[in-house]
């Protein structure tokens, strides 16, 4: 660590040196994470680009490790969660009756908002989700949703403007 | 679809106010003319007094539902114009009602309302293998690697199909409409991963001497049986996970996920509902509770709704009852084999007509 902190004192490291110093310890730490050493390859591609795009004084240069490690993280658990959303997605297309299936070319968009969707939502209580999605997607009242996971209505009430105030920041 | 970075950066404060206003404009519901919600709409309009502030989505020309009063209106415009960090994250919020309108509930709420994978656990085990480095590594790769794993089979069913398999120690498992269950047997246990759907287990008793208990894992819990005959049935979706379990002969340990010490035992000719923190009173096993087993679908004095429900599970498509017919009674003995021919006798039987807009859209109305 103490190497490059008495640099960054002088004149912040460059994104090349950055790069030349740390992608080999980058991408050994996501093989460490990731099974495909492919996938391993990807996001750390991902988070040099994540390193380019954030503000060039950002502290974050002057540890290149912790900064990358954070992202790299981040990187991570998305790729987790859109494993798991992929999975859900050709489960639920194999189990849809032809007539309601989208037509291939609306898969892709459809898709993409859903991925889109599920970063909102990802992070949020379970709960808090699961009353979100019945308001939402179900058309469900807020008694019914409060019936059905054993609270009150006023509880139901404080998730769903949980719910929209996290989707409102969130949303991109 | 929207340009990120022309997206004004709202503060947590507007975006609370900016979702408050959101739902006290909404009324009660958010109720929008999404796909699939018209028959939702009906019925709750049909059972209960609507709300008088509930208005359609902001945004909407043709709003279906009553608007929000002019008083509320008015504060809702002068909390937008106070600040233009309002205006922006009202423009989100916005954004988000339109981007949730944009996906069918058929496939949303199954996508989005998927069981969370344990993340934290994952990653806590990836951790702790790479402090502990190379060697513990290499067991994990033995552990996995192992051969007492005798057979693992998938076994997936589609809508309307029901399946009976012999496991290779005698026991039968029949598979019911639309569930993904996973079977490995290996030399300690035998296992049964019920993802979704319903299953119907006569366990054998083992006839090693070992007694392997046979365990069905659900994302509710576990069933643990050593020689029984019962009934599992695995709900999830948008919905916490639960399974409901009968036991018909023997008898059948329950243990939700999060809350192992309270584990049930649950003796032959009972019912209950486990949910991962608990499991609900037991009651008795109603009749005909595993009648698919043999393709039946029994009703005894069966309210017209649930039996309509349940028939639901084995036809592709949408089935609906208007809810002006869901107290009517149904009996009866039906083959599943036919669900179509199961429509034709409701009509015949009880004052219902079928209105089938499409092959896969069915609804049950008043004659």
């Amino acid at each position: 660590m103490t190497g490059y902190c008495v640099n960054a004192a002088l004149s912040p490291p460059s994104i090349a040196d950055i790069y030349i110093q740390h992608n080999g310890w980058l991408l050994r730490w996501l093989r460490g994470k990731l099974s495909c050493a492919d996938q391993a390859a990807d996001l750390a591609q991902e988070t040099f680009v994540r390193l380019l795009t954030a503000p060039a004084d950002a502290p974050s240069l002057r540890e290149p490790r912790a900064y990358l490690t954070t992202v790299a993280r981040r990187l991570v658990i998305d790729h987790y969660r859109h494993q798991s959303l992929m999975q859900a997605w050709h489960d639920t297309l194999a189990q849809l009756p032809e007539p309601l299936a989208p037509s291939p070319e609306d898969r892709l968009e459809l898709l993409q908002t859903l991925d889109r969707i599920d970063r909102m939502l990802d992070g949020m209580g379970a709960k808090v989700r699961a009353a979100f999605l019945m308001a939402q997607l179900e058309g469900l009242t807020y008694a019914d949703i409060a019936t059905r996971l054993g609270t009150s209505e006023r509880t139901i009430k404080r998730y769903m403007v949980q719910a929209f105030a996290r989707c409102i920041v969130l949303i991109a | 679809m929207t340009d990120f970075l022309a997206m004004p950066q709202v503060d947590a404060r507007a975006a609370r106010e900016a979702a408050q206003w959101l739902i006290r404009l909404n009324g009660h519901n958010d109720q929008h003319g999404q796909h699939g919600q018209h028959d939702q709409q009906q019925r709750q309009s049909g059972q209960q007094q609507r709300r008088g502030r509930q208005a359609g989505r902001p945004g909407d020309e043709d709003q279906q539902a009553a608007r929000p009063d002019s008083a509320t209106v008015q504060a809702w415009q002068a909390w937008r114009a106070a600040d233009p960090v309002h205006e922006a994250a009202w423009q989100r919020a916005e954004l988000v009602l339109r981007t949730l309108g944009m996906v069918p509930p058929a496939i949303a709420a199954p996508v989005l309302g998927r069981p969370a994978v344990d993340r934290r656990a994952a990653t806590r085990v990836l951790a702790a293998l790479i402090i502990a480095g190379p060697a513990a590594l290499a067991g994990y790769a033995t552990v996995r690697a192992a051969p007492w794993q005798d057979w693992f089979a998938n076994v997936r069913t589609s809508t309307g199909e029901i399946r009976t398999l012999m496991l290779d120690d005698g026991t039968s498992l029949a598979v019911n409409t639309g569930t993904a269950v996973d079977v490995a047997v290996d030399a300690t246990t035998r296992l049964l991963r019920l993802h979704h759907g319903e299953i119907h287990v006569a366990a054998a008793p083992d006839r090693n001497n070992r007694a392997r208990p046979l365990v069905v894992q659900c994302a509710s819990g576990s069933v643990h049986a050593l020689g029984a005959r019962f009934c599992v049935r695995a709900n999830h979706g948008v919905l916490a996970p639960s399974a409901q379990v009968a036991a018909l002969e023997g008898a059948v340990q329950l243990r939700p996920a999060r809350a192992p010490l309270q584990a049930t035992v649950l003796g032959a000719g009972w019912q209950a509902a486990m949910t991962e923190h608990a499991i609900a009173m037991p009651a008795a096993v109603r009749g005909g509770v595993a009648a698919w087993v043999h393709g039946v679908l029994l009703a005894d004095d069966t309210p017209l709704a649930d039996f309509v429900a349940e028939l639901a599970r084995y036809r592709s498509g949408v089935l609906r009852c208007d809810p002006a017919l869901a107290r009517l009674r149904v009996s009866g003995a039906f083959q599943l084999r036919d669900t179509d021919n199961i429509l034709q006798l409701l009509q015949r039987s009880l004052p219902v007509r079928i209105r089938q807009r499409t092959r896969f859209w069915v609804s049950l109305e008043p004659a």
